[in-house]
């Protein structure tokens, strides 16, 4: 039952400020994804939150204390590494057993919690074993296990999919998945730079970029709704297009080299010969017949992934996402369109101008 | 046979020859005194046969019946155990804060430490024994620990802290998290995962302290507390220059160091490559 605030954070190492101030509120039992790219300070924040990392100005709230100055041991926090960080030299029960020992936790106890917490992550019959004995699945259990006898208030999670292969990746994250239905007051951060885990297991995904709050919001707002060329483009893969163009007037746009198109009623309040980027996601676009083209040019690449195929068309590369039974070939020209709520317009600092102008839904018209 | 591989096997060659003549140059000595100390004198001394005939252990008799060598290799033992043990247990506690934690006047302290190895330890005989007589320890077996203790402090640091340098710090973080204070860490956590490089630094320690001649004959001067490289001096006199008796006191004393070494070589050799790989 914790609720983690953030009231004006910032962390600075010497002279260099690397989190500028950050404003943010978790609710007890939300599952809350940071993400961003490396050095975007991601791992810094949630070390923050650990109490690993001093908070250079700012608080940093649990249910409304502050705990700036609290050891780790006291915040109720637990944390899974990306390294596993498991005690070499420890069988798996010791490691399990090592935090609950410093508590002083009864010796039944310990062995109690240690294994039903082992029965749940199906590591039982390993806990005579040490971590060296162990493949990187299991040590990642063995780490999560670890995190749960304590029964902690706060979950952190640090980047912990990014040593696994990937089939153990998509087992691990479905666990974690299920970790946190098990766990619903449990409130749990977790750290990433991969946009898919972001988006299966958050409630609510937190983007970051060099040191800022680039977009709080559900990844479906995210993904549909990006805030800035930014989150647009960290959001959804492969990533959006993004062409640039000149607003002509009311809701149309010359694109830089082509076609005129309309926005459907996005971004009408502005004058024309305005600098925009217009995006537009590859799964959104269609191959059309020529006359209704919004995009046109010759396919130079495609990826067939068999349940879809990847076309690479003109010389900005836009990429179309298009079933994998559709014939094509390389060299052959093709005209693709979106429907026009699907567009994205971004201002020349790269904010969206979707929601000053009410994001309209109506069909797009081609010149 | 072509001419590349010719090459190659006349390269193979000349390695393999100068690394024998190495290994001859630097164990011939060792094999001699140790085939030796079995050997009489007359067939010491008329240089005939490199295997003893007749093989003969009156040396190593002579050596515990007239001078208790015995009690000398004792005292080494306690010398060199007590030494190193006090070594790396100021190490320890020094190399992990000064790897770890970022103070003014760090960088100062550790260049200081490290100087300490540069310096010659002959340099210290004058004020070493003054010191000793001034604090009550001169001839005694705690003076020679606590001597050795600060004269392989250095040495260990130089180890330690590069190997905890080369520890990434979640095992720590994951500590602290689990509620585990400064000692414990360093107790339960950091002293386990230095092994290796408490290994190498106690072999090289215990060698040095066992070796040591020119501190233990000047911080001692009773039997009692001398060490066993003093009786080895001492066997010229004693014997009147008993040569196998001398050679079976040799080959005890070099024994000793060459089994720690043994025993702990994996260690060693994991702590000599740390940080190499990876």
């Amino acid at each position: 039952m914790t609720e983690v605030t953030f009231g004006n954070i910032k962390k600075s190492y010497g002279s260099q400020e690397v989190l500028h101030g950050l404003d943010l509120a978790i609710r007890t039992g939300e599952f809350v994804v940071f993400v961003g790219p490396s050095g975007c300070g991601k791992s810094t924040l949630l070390r923050m939150i650990a109490g690993l990392e001093d908070i250079t100005s700012g608080t940093l709230a649990f249910n409304g204390s502050v705990v700036n100055t609290l050891p780790p041991v006291e915040r109720g926090i637990a944390m899974v590494f990306q390294s596993y960080a498991l005690y070499p030299h420890m069988t798996v029960f010791d490691n399990m057993a090592f935090g609950l020992r410093l508590a002083g936790t009864t010796r039944a106890e310990i062995e109690r919690r240690v294994r039903e917490t082992a029965e749940i992550l199906q590591i039982g019959e390993y806990l005579d074993r040490l971590p060296r004995h162990l493949s990187g699945g299991q040590r990642q259990r063995v780490a999560i296990g670890r995190a749960i006898v304590r029964d902690p208030r706060v979950f952190l999670f640090d980047e912990p999919l990014s040593n696994l292969d990937a089939a153990l990746r998509v087992g691990t994250r479905t666990e974690i998945a299920k970790l946190h239905e098990r766990m619903p007051q449990v409130t749990m951060i977790y750290v990433t730079h991969d946009q898919v885990e972001a988006m299966t297991l958050a409630d609510r995904i937190v983007v970051l970029n060099q040191g800022r709050i680039e977009q709080v919001g559900t990844p479906m707002q995210l993904y549909c709704d990006p805030e800035s060329l930014f989150v647009a483009r960290f959001i959804g893969s492969p990533s959006m297009n993004i062409l640039s163009g000149t607003v002509e007037g009311e809701g149309w746009i010359r694109l830089i080299g082509g076609k005129t198109i309309s926005l459907g009623g996005q971004a009408i309040n502005l004058s024309a010969g305005t600098a925009v980027s217009v995006g537009v996601r590859p799964e959104d676009l269609e191959i059309v017949p020529p006359s209704d083209g919004m995009f046109d040019g010759t396919v130079s690449l495609v990826e067939q992934l068999g349940e879809y195929q990847l076309l690479y068309v003109g010389s900005e590369a836009l990429i179309a996402k298009v079933d994998g039974t559709v014939q094509i070939r390389k060299g052959e020209a093709v005209s693709l369109a979106a429907r026009a709520d699907r567009l994205h317009v971004f201002a020349a600092d790269g904010t969206s101008l979707r929601r000053r102008s009410g994001g309209h839904t109506g069909s797009g018209r081609l010149v | 046979m072509n001419l590349p591989s010719f090459r190659q096997s006349l390269s193979t060659l000349a390695i393999y020859s100068t690394l024998a003549l190495a290994a001859l140059v630097a164990l011939g000595p060792t094999a001699w005194v140790m085939l030796s100390s079995f050997k009489t004198a007359r067939q010491i001394f008329s240089g005939s046969g490199l295997l003893p005939s007749p093989f003969t252990l009156q040396g190593y008799v002579d050596a515990f019946a007239q001078v208790r060598l015995h009690e000398y290799l004792l005292n080494t033992l306690v010398y060199a155990a007590g030494g190193t043990l006090g070594a790396l247990t100021v190490a320890t506690l020094a190399a992990y804060p000064l790897a770890r934690y970022r103070f003014a006047g760090r960088n100062t302290l550790v260049a200081l430490i490290s100087l300490a190895l540069a310096l010659p330890v002959v340099g210290l005989a004058v004020p070493e024994f003054f010191i000793m007589r001034a604090l009550g320890l001169f001839d005694t077996k705690w003076g020679l620990i606590i001597f050795y203790s600060a004269q392989l402090f250095p040495l260990s640091f130089v180890i330690l802290r590069s190997f905890l340098l080369s520890l990434p710090t979640d095992l720590e973080e994951a500590a602290l998290i689990d509620g585990a204070g400064y000692f414990r860490i360093v107790l339960q956590i950091i002293v386990p995962l230095c092994r290796p490089a408490l290994a190498t630094a106690a072999v090289v320690a215990f060698v040095i302290i066992w070796n040591d001649f020119f501190f233990a004959n000047l911080l001692t001067t009773s039997q009692e507390n001398q060490n066993a490289q003093i009786a080895l001096a001492g066997f010229r006199s004693q014997f009147r220059f008993n040569v196998t008796g001398a050679l079976a006191g040799a080959t005890l004393v070099m024994l000793v160091p060459i089994v720690v070494f043994l025993a702990l070589q994996r260690q060693v050799i994991a702590g000599l490559t740390a940080g190499s790989t990876k």
